[in-house]
């Protein structure tokens, strides 16, 4: 059974190259375009947008590229993924940057602070960070 | 009464009434002058104030304004430093993934030293892209410049792929990807003569638009 992975991403990562690359050859990769989703209500956007991938693309693994659109609205994207989790508790979330990188962009993007703790949502598992850098 | 008695008195009666006519003339004539004068001087004093108040309100303006002025050439002058010393790195990087991967075309056989050499650059492009990522979206350059590192992630997806097939002798697999490599190199360079030519334009450097 492939495992499949779901990229949070901008709209030109071509998940074509990475659908066809021998290097993830029992993988399929689906992406979810946030610089793409409405600014006046992105988090209400995302969450449903979310929902439906779960319902029809079922993903072991989300894999969040924490560019501009994720600096624009960190707690969002957060609070949308920690929903996720609940959803399918066996989901990974994996970033293309650390768990403490990922805290401190919550922490610049609002001076009355979000949880922190926002930021566990993040996995630190070894084998899921190679596999983002060979994606990103 | 006699005439002489008669014309006497109506002669001291006219000296005295004229003299009192006189008397009295002087002093309304002096009673307007003055009262003219203060008022006259009452309001050149207000005129004075006044102006004196205009023109402290005017220099305070004017300190105001040179105050502004400087502020504003002091952050013209600190975005100008730090758009010469981002900028020109990230055109330097941009030549760099462009020229590396042609370069990596041109062999016949990709070497990871080269794919190597092209993810680092790609690593030093974020980090550029992060650090003056503030002053590329009030230039409204992020795009395209993001647009580009994400071409360049895609190359280096396609090189690694190369690498794969290379390792496991899959000649017409190697064939497939070389191709995508090669078109994928087409929308690299066309982006990047784009971020040059944004990057590097007069505007940037003197904040004047060239028509």
């Amino acid at each position: 059974m492939p495992r499949v992975l779901l990229l949070l991403s901008s709209l030109y990562t071509d998940i074509d190259i990475l659908n066809h690359s021998p290097r993830f050859e029992n993988t399929v990769f689906d992406a979810l375009a946030i610089s793409d989703l409405p600014e006046d209500h992105f988090e209400t956007a995302l969450r449903a947008h979310l929902r439906s991938k779960l319902d029809s693309f079922r993903p072991d693994k989300i894999i969040l590229h924490a560019g501009r659109a994720f600096q624009k609205h960190p707690r969002a994207v957060l609070a949308a993924l920690r929903a996720s989790q609940l959803l399918e508790p066996a989901l990974q979330i994996g970033c293309d940057r650390s768990r403490a990188v990922v805290r401190r962009y919550l922490e610049q993007a609002s001076a009355d602070g979000h949880p922190a703790s926002l930021a566990d949502v993040i996995s630190e598992d070894e084998a899921l960070r190679e596999l983002i850098a060979g994606i990103f | 009464m006699s005439m002489d008695q008669l014309i006497t008195t109506i002669l001291t009666s006219t000296a005295v009434t004229s003299a009192l006519g006189l008397l009295f003339r002087v002093w309304l004539e002096n009673r307007i002058r003055s009262g003219f004068e203060a008022q006259l001087q009452q309001q050149k004093e207000a005129h004075e104030i006044a102006l004196a108040d205009m023109e402290h309100r005017f220099q305070d303006q004017l300190e105001h304004a040179r105050a502004e002025m400087n502020l504003q050439n002091q952050i013209a002058q600190v975005l100008m430093d730090r758009r010469v010393k981002f900028y020109s790195r990230i055109v330097e990087l941009v030549y760099r993934i462009r020229n590396t991967l042609r370069g990596a075309l041109e062999q016949q056989v990709i070497e990871p030293d080269h794919v190597a050499r092209f993810k680092g650059n790609i690593e030093n492009l974020e980090e550029m892209i992060f650090c003056s990522r503030f002053d590329l979206e009030r230039d409204r350059y992020f795009e395209p410049v993001h647009r580009f590192k994400s071409d360049a992630v895609n190359a280096r997806n396609l090189l690694l792929d190369l690498l794969e097939y290379q390792q496991r002798a899959s000649a017409e697999d190697r064939e497939q990807v070389l191709s995508a490599l090669r078109e994928q190199y087409q929308i690299l360079d066309a982006h990047h003569t784009e971020v040059v030519g944004l990057l590097s334009s007069p505007h940037v450097f003197t904040g004047v638009k060239l028509s």
